[in-house]
């Protein structure tokens, strides 16, 4: 039974609980899934399925969500195995950063928030923007170098690779590995994804509760007003409350003060990048390239929504 | 030795992990964290499971060494300060022959590394744990009420519970008896006829004394909807809810406000949705955030451009929390 009477700290305490509990088992489904990846998928399999043009590749990868649907929470040490599995970083981080948007299950949740007023226009908006900004942010990528992205950790990984480097005495190894033996690397491999993403989501996970119990919300709402400074503000907010894309919508469609455009920005930001999804990043790209990732895709939305003009607010 | 002792570290802090989430559960008081609408408690439930289910694996095997894949992940520490047990020359630039089964660590550089990591994993989910409140505080409240002098935006029938698509609210109201100028698009999309008494009284319990029993958000919506409006207006109900003063429009102080918390996924995105409540004399002494039974009429009010429910009560008594607490998201 609980002994602690309601307090400042206690708002904290209930809050981060809240958001561990919820995204807990999506951060576990994703680094068994990257277990298992490590131990029974072969290198470079991904790179096999996707076309051989590059830039094909990565319009295709934005559309992998609505096959393969994945929370920004678990998609991450999915990612952080995948290329070291020899998936192309760019059709990576298009896949990353499209998936938590593009995918079914957000196209209904999205539809159902905003029910009544412009749900199509809302659903279809939100996931057609995300969907052109993370395959036009793929393309980009591709000019970069993958040493100027990749930690060097993760870039040591893929060097090792017998696919990428001279060796190639692990397809052997696979051959002549028993399934109890690849269970016991697959399920090594997931705690130690787990416990390692983890600790990142652990940090942002805090700084979120942290907002959302100690800041007054009347003070956000004054910047409601118009979308100059609303756009912007609905993005921080997005960045900073680290909603779930599944169900960031019902937030957004109870912001009254704020503008279809602004609420927009919110849904399609939100998914990409957010507090905890930077510590996350932090454990496959350089500091760097985060905080690039994190200006760039702020900029383009906020542009994108800022020109969106006169949308019709749902319920006006 | 010293790998087996770093599989043993994160057995333990994983078995403590999942341990809390099922410990949670157990209790039921996870459902003062996660909404019971959706999968949210039960997944939470199958995650601390796995979690311990991994954790004991760890534990169980963590003498036995793996035969190296070579393509996983095994940033393995080049001070080596892991106990191989073979014989080879620690220069090297992994050029060596691997059919060798050695044992080193995977994953992380080292066990002062690794102990790092598990304690940012395990000691804020524990101190959370044991120090948590399992509810929020009247501070959370007010930081958050400023959508009190709010009503509901738009036509949104959908999200008002009381006219979801019951099939018998359906058949006592058919389509072909709607009335165009009183139903709206979705309603009509819907199938959904002019909204009764008959509707409410199907869709809704009463008690022993024919108030109707509805939740405060239920109230709070019906805000969103004249034809329901008209229906409730004037209607005796009974609702639960936490008691707070009003700040607003109460110039004859006769007003508190009631509310509930409303989450749509996990308490931490939680709002508190709220109706004032009005005596016909002066409000009865009451609990900031204590839990009240409230008897009364309703009637509405328009505030700017939304129209906010008013409950003048008849009676308010203390009662007990509810075990749901907090509503999950009416969709």
């Amino acid at each position: 039974m609980p002994v602690n009477e309601p307090s400042q700290i206690g708002d904290f305490l209930f809050a981060f609980l809240g958001i561990l509990f919820e995204g807990a088992p999506y951060i576990l489904l994703g680094t068994i899934i990257s277990g298992f990846i490590d131990a029974y998928l072969p290198s470079n399999i991904m790179d096999r399925f996707l076309p051989k043009n590059r830039y094909f590749a990565i319009i295709i990868s934005g559309l992998l969500g609505a096959i393969f649907p994945v929370c920004e929470c678990a998609i991450v040490p999915v990612i952080r195995r995948l290329v070291q599995k020899g998936l192309p970083v760019s059709c990576a981080i298009t896949y990353m950063l499209s998936a938590p948007i593009v995918n079914p299950i957000v196209a209904i949740s999205t539809y159902s928030a905003f029910a009544g007023d412009d749900a199509l226009f809302m659903t279809l908006s939100r996931i057609g923007v995300a969907y052109c900004v993370t395959v036009f942010f793929g393309f980009v990528i591709h000019q970069f170098s993958v040493r100027s992205i990749l930690r060097n950790k993760i870039l040591e990984k893929i060097e090792k690779s017998p696919s990428v480097s001279s060796q190639n005495h692990s397809q052997e190894a696979k051959l002549t590995s028993s399934t109890p033996d690849k269970l016991l690397i697959a399920l090594r491999s997931s705690s130690r994804d787990f416990l390692d993403v983890g600790m990142y989501f652990i940090i942002g996970v805090m700084i979120t509760a942290l907002y959302r119990t100690q800041i007054d919300q009347s003070i956000v709402d004054q910047f409601g007003e118009s979308d100059w400074v609303g756009i912007p503000t609905m993005m921080i907010l997005s960045f900073v409350l680290s909603l779930c894309s599944t169900s960031d919508a019902f937030i957004a469609s109870q912001m009254l003060s704020f503008s279809a455009s602004a609420k927009l920005a919110f849904l399609t930001y939100g998914p990409m990048m957010d507090v905890k999804l930077v510590f996350m990043y932090g454990s496959i790209f350089k500091p760097k390239f985060v905080i690039m990732m994190a200006v760039s895709l702020f900029i383009a939305i906020a542009i994108i929504f800022g020109q969106w003009g006169n949308i019709p607010v749902p319920g006006t | 030795m010293t790998q087996r002792l770093i599989y043993l570290l994160q057995s333990f802090v994983l078995l403590t992990f999942g341990s809390i989430f099922i410990w949670f559960y157990v209790q039921g008081r996870i459902g003062k964290y996660l909404t019971s609408a959706g999968t949210f408690q039960i997944q939470a439930l199958i995650a601390g499971m796995i979690i311990c289910m991994i954790g004991a694996f760890l534990a169980i095997t963590s003498s036995q060494k793996s035969s190296c894949l070579h393509d996983h992940d095994h940033d393995h520490d080049h001070d080596h300060d892991h106990d191989h047990d073979h014989d080879h020359d620690h220069d090297h630039d992994h050029d060596h022959d691997h059919d060798h089964d050695h044992d080193h660590t995977h994953g992380s550089t080292s066990l002062g590394g690794n102990a790092i990591n598990l304690l940012i994993v395990i000691a804020p989910l524990l101190y959370a744990a044991i120090n948590t409140p399992d509810a929020y505080s009247k501070s959370w409240v007010q930081k958050n009420s400023s959508y009190w002098s709010k009503g509901v935006i738009g036509k949104t029938p959908e999200a008002f519970n009381l006219k979801k698509n019951d099939s018998s609210s359906v058949e006592s109201t058919p389509p072909d008896g709607a009335d165009s100028k009183n139903t709206d698009s979705v309603a009509e999309a819907a199938g959904w006829g002019p909204y009764t008494i008959e509707d409410l009284k199907l869709q809704v319990d009463q008690n022993e004394d024919g108030e109707f029993i509805m939740d405060v958000i239920s109230i709070f919506y019906t805000g969103g909807d004249d034809e329901v409006q008209q229906v409730v207006k004037g209607l005796s109900v009974e609702t639960i809810g936490q008691a707070m003063p009003e700040t607003m429009r109460n110039e004859t102080g006769n007003r508190i406000r009631v509310f509930r918390l409303m989450m749509n996924c996990c308490i931490a995105d939680a709002r508190p949705i709220s109706i004032p409540v009005e005596f016909s004399d002066s409000v009865p002494s009451y609990k900031e955030m204590g839990w009240y039974k409230i008897h009364g009429v309703m009637d509405y009010e328009n505030w700017d451009e939304f129209t906010i429910p008013v409950l003048k009560a008849t009676k308010m008594i203390p009662t007990a929390e509810p075990a749901d607490s907090a509503f999950g998201q009416r969709q």
